[in-house]
């Protein structure tokens, strides 16, 4: 059990104590010491009822953050990391923000968060798990860990994202990108052109994004043996498979449908090592076989995201939790 | 044995670096360096936990180091790595350790760099930027090299076999135009790699650069990425069967090959 409260404590000074998650908690700890409720829950409204811009979109990103980091908690234990019952002082703090009238809104009404209300319930019915073996899962959670960092740190991938989540840039929004990927044309200029406009940083991001869904599901696959861990891992990304998993599937669909008729142009396959030395690499690949496997990755690529995509990975926390 | 080190620290420099640092003063320093289409954390796959939980790791601190393989040149991540291991000699200090995390400044007494296929080449770039700034930690580092492509390799083939998911698709809609993989063309000797291999060994014929000679080579049998021959001064290659150009840096358990070998040389 040392050795579990050696982790908290790592866990904590490197995802909580510092950075965002540190000033997201600062914010939200001052509101609610000074009784700040209209404040706290004007910062964290609907954006549908007023918009937000500046430094109150940046202090709800650090908010944000702060909730995933509860969130990243749960899972650490789950993957026998960290003890099962937190200490005393971080679940009163978990408790007071989370259960907080002007906080519980935001996660549960406006951006629905699911594992932040089991994470809640977790700490305040103290529906500790059990029979998880210490260390039993660490190479998945430090991967996961690494692959969700990913997407925080990516342009590429945020701007990808926040169009997925209806933003538009200019007058360019996910459909205009997903356009693109029916053309040979254009998305060879999108990978070779030196300046990324956002419509780029976008279509890198479908790429991305799709990527990370495959890699996902492996470290989803390799805990098999537990799934409420592997439930708990697909709804902290449950902003997009859960929420807004409907338009996800339809928006997928399309990309890959339009993709599919890029690789079936056969302007793909020609030419395909014409910028390196003049030595003759045509015998470094078949183009039959290269096509072949081109298919067998699409197709690989498109079974992952509907498999991240399907709904029953929220099943086992659901039933735990009984809602 | 219970893990002795710390979570996984977001480390800013390269791309999505990671380390994990041992909760007791260690002697050594690991880096692993991943090849062209990996990242940080993925391309290792178990080797992860695989080395924090053995004993011999213990006292080791543990980085794996990443980089974005489609942009720039090779010889631009070799650079900013060698950087990023400078920086590695007092991480406290600079950063890479965070002081929430409580633990005393390091002072490492070896260096281990552990590389997969393209890494190999940025390793070995690496450290002869540290020899010619006379960087004294240069003397410490040691190689550990799996699939190394410093004798080049077959573009195609590890665009193809390297890229993950749907990234792959890149490389073909791209038409492999990436500078680094044209630095990694087996059959062009205008790169980096034959310049590297070039300067490693005038370093050797005058009895210098001792660091230059990887203690550990480990090759996939049938690997037909990379042009797989003896490295001038390094150890011979062991070779694993079974395996692949991708799969030799994925240990499965930590009975697997590359484990063993890597501990050997701890």
């Amino acid at each position: 059990m040392v050795n579990l409260q050696r982790n908290l404590h790592s866990l904590k000074a490197e995802f909580h104590d510092k950075g965002d998650a540190a000033k997201g908690h600062k914010t939200l700890m001052k509101l609610i010491e000074a009784d700040k409720k209209k404040e706290l829950a004007h910062l964290l409204r609907n954006h549908e009822e007023e918009v937000v811009y500046g430094r109150e979109l940046q202090q709800r990103f650090e908010v944000d953050t702060l909730l995933e980091t509860y969130n990243l908690l749960l899972i650490a234990i789950l993957a026998g990391y960290v003890p099962p019952a937190l200490d005393e002082e971080l679940s009163a703090e978990i408790q007071k923000i989370l259960s907080h009238d002007s906080v519980k809104p935001y996660y549960e009404k406006y951006y629905r968060y699911k594992l932040t209300d089991y994470t809640l319930q977790y700490v305040t019915e103290k529906k500790y798990f059990t029979n998880i073996e210490p260390d039993s899962n660490i190479s998945p959670l430090n991967v996961f860990i690494a692959l969700s960092r990913l997407l925080d740190e990516d342009e590429d991938l945020e701007v990808f994202l926040a169009m997925l989540d209806y933003v538009k840039y200019g007058d360019i929004g996910l459909d205009d990108v997903i356009e693109i990927l029916s053309s040979y044309e254009k998305l060879n200029k999108a990978f070779t052109t030196k300046r990324k406009t956002d419509e780029i940083k976008s279509i890198w991001g479908f790429f991305k994004y799709t990527t990370f869904l495959s890699q996902l599901r492996e470290v989803i696959e390799s805990v098999d043996n537990n799934p409420l861990l592997q439930s708990a891992m697909w709804l902290y990304h449950g902003y997009f498979l859960d929420r807004m998993n409907t338009r996800m599937k339809s928006i997928f669909v399309t990309a890959f449908k339009n993709l599919s008729h890029v690789l079936a142009s056969p302007e793909v396959f020609q030419n395909l090592t014409a910028d390196f030395s003049a030595t003759d690499k045509t015998n470094d690949y078949d183009e039959q076989e290269l096509k072949d496997t081109a298919h067998q990755i699409m197709e690989k690529s498109k079974e992952d995201v509907l498999f991240m995509l399907d709904a029953k990975w929220k099943k086992p926390m659901m039933e735990y939790f009984g809602n | 044995m219970a893990t002795n080190h710390t979570t996984s620290i977001a480390i800013r420099h390269g791309s999505n670096s990671q380390g994990f640092f041992s909760y007791d003063p260690p002697d050594v320093l690991v880096v692993f360096v991943h090849g062209f289409g990996g990242n940080a954390l993925g391309t290792w796959t178990n080797f992860p936990s695989l080395v924090l939980l053995e004993e011999k790791f213990k006292h080791a601190d543990v980085i794996f180091y990443g980089y974005e393989t489609l942009k720039g040149q090779a010889g631009d991540h070799a650079a900013m790595l060698y950087d990023f291991l400078d920086l590695c000699q007092s991480p406290l200090k600079n950063n890479i350790l965070p002081r929430e995390q409580n633990l005393p400044e390091r002072t490492y007494k070896r260096i281990l760099l552990v590389a997969h296929s393209l890494g190999a080449v940025l390793v070995r770039q690496a450290q002869l930027l540290a020899f010619t700034a006379k960087k004294k930690w240069v003397d410490k580092t040691e190689m550990a090299l799996f699939a190394p492509a410093h004798n080049g390799a077959n573009i195609v083939p590890l665009a193809m076999a390297a890229l993950p998911g749907l990234y792959s698709l890149i490389g073909v809609i791209a038409k492999f135009r990436f500078p680094i993989l044209i630095d990694l063309d087996a059959d062009n000797s205008n790169t980096i790699w034959n310049a590297v291999k070039t300067e490693t060994q005038k370093l050797q014929d005058k009895g210098k650069g001792n660091f230059t000679k990887a203690k550990l080579v480990v090759s996939a049998m049938g690997d037909k990425v990379i042009r797989s021959y003896q490295y001038l001064g390094d150890e011979p290659a062991k070779v694993v069967t079974n395996t692949s150009h991708m799969k030799v840096c994925k240990p499965l358990d930590a009975a697997h090959e590359s484990i063993t070998l890597l501990k050997s040389i701890l």
